[in-house]
């Protein structure tokens, strides 16, 4: 059995030890800054739309980029429609139980066809 | 009331908005430890100031140049088309409005950080918002009073993950198939994978919650992703989380995270801050009229 199942991530450290990062981190500071913070709304706002242009499309950019994780740049990796989250349904978990299920019949399939070649 | 941290520096126009404008940082307790300067020099060459309303206060700037190139970027099809050109645009604006952020933090014992990019239209503006929120703002400020979050992210090598797994692994029940053949070997093979991924799952679960256990008793911890599901290699994330922690108990939270992770061999964790309580006030939407 094989670790592909799983995300690679940069290791934080060997055996129990703790990397420490300050706050100078240009992903750490991304995710933190253009998702979090108080929100103010209402038609007074001066609307630099713009710059929230920019972000949504500078992720969809990233996102196709290679370099998008060894930045750390992960923002997609916690996305509830790309991922499962804490155990709750997405689209990811409906398609793994669709491939087991078709796994399934192509593998009666398969017993049937090779019982059949050894008779 | 205004208070100009450094009457002799004009405040920098943006182009495209009006002078009168103002781009919000982030709101603290007026009068109490944040003043007048100190800020920073830096800060008061940009015009950054502090308006105040009764016991609130706004940390407010003209619109940083920064943010006016990010917006043109976006405007910009071309630059778009160069993810670095568009990535450098924003890259700035944002170290601008974290570095005030930053400086804010470090001078209060409580600060609400603003979404990036939000701009008022008059300093008055900025003052009914503060007035108009007052309540909700000061009970706010007094519940992360003291308080600063952590970005903790723990790992586990996959191999010694998935030794400490095996004793949980279901074997995986096989289909109404002959047990010899290829095709039965190729599908157990698959089951048998799916068993091991599963029960790695599993026991992630049981040590994210073992942690958070640790860590509720120093701080709120709020978890930002659960363990992986998506292929890939050597490590694996176990829990990816903020902690909101008393200045007072970091020492005890460094000491708790590296007391947690001991336990089991391939563990360990990444760990950023302090920041500005981000996360802990993403959810307050303030309404400007």
């Amino acid at each position: 059995v094989t670790s592909d199942v799983f995300s690679a991530y940069p290791a934080g450290g060997s055996n129990g030890t703790i990397t420490r990062s300050d706050t100078s981190n240009l992903a750490d500071i991304l995710e933190r800054v253009l998702d979090k913070g108080v929100v103010v709304a209402g038609d007074i706002v001066v609307s630099l739309v713009d710059v929230e242009l920019l972000t949504i499309r500078l992720r969809l950019l990233i996102a196709s980029v290679d370099k998008a994780k060894e930045m750390g740049i992960n923002w997609w990796e916690s996305d509830p429609w790309l991922t499962t989250g804490d155990g709750g349904r997405s689209p990811s978990s409906e398609l793994s139980e669709r491939l087991e299920r078709l796994e399934s019949t192509v593998e009666r399939m398969a017993g049937a066809i090779e019982g059949r070649a050894r008779r | 009331v205004t208070e100009t941290l450094d009457a002799t520096a004009g405040p920098r126009r943006a182009p495209a908005v009006d002078v009168g404008a103002r781009y919000l940082y982030a709101i603290a307790t007026a009068r109490t430890d944040l003043v007048s300067g100190s800020l920073g020099r830096r800060e008061a060459e940009s015009g950054v100031e502090l308006l105040t309303e009764e016991r609130l206060c706004a940390v407010v700037g003209p619109v940083p140049e920064s943010m006016a190139a990010a917006a043109s970027a976006a405007a910009d099809e071309r630059e778009l088309q160069t993810a670095q050109v568009a990535l450098g645009a924003l890259e700035a604006a944002v170290r601008d409005h974290e570095h005030v952020v930053e400086r804010v933090l470090a001078n209060t014992r409580s600060m609400l950080p603003i979404r990036f990019g939000t701009v008022l239209p008059s300093p008055d503006a900025v003052r009914k918002l503060l007035g108009q929120h007052k309540k909700e703002l000061v009970a706010l400020l007094d519940a992360l009073a003291g308080r600063r979050e952590w970005g903790l992210t723990v790992y586990w090598e996959a191999d010694l993950a998935m030794e400490a797994a095996r004793g949980r692994v279901v074997p995986p029940g096989g289909a109404d198939a002959p047990e010899s053949g290829p095709g039965h070997r190729f599908f157990a093979a698959k089951r048998a994978e799916r068993a091991m991924a599963a029960a790695v799952r599993d026991l992630c679960g049981d040590v994210a919650r073992e942690l958070d256990g640790h860590l509720q008793r120093l701080g709120v911890v709020k978890m930002r992703r659960s363990a992986d599901r998506e292929p890939g290699g050597q490590s694996l994330c176990v829990m990816d989380a903020v902690v909101l922690v008393g200045v007072e108990d970091e020492e005890r939270f460094l000491t708790a995270v590296e007391s947690a992770l001991r336990p089991r061999r391939g563990l360990s964790a990444s760990l950023s801050g302090p920041w500005p309580p981000y996360s802990f006030v993403e959810h307050i939407p303030l309404v400007a009229q």
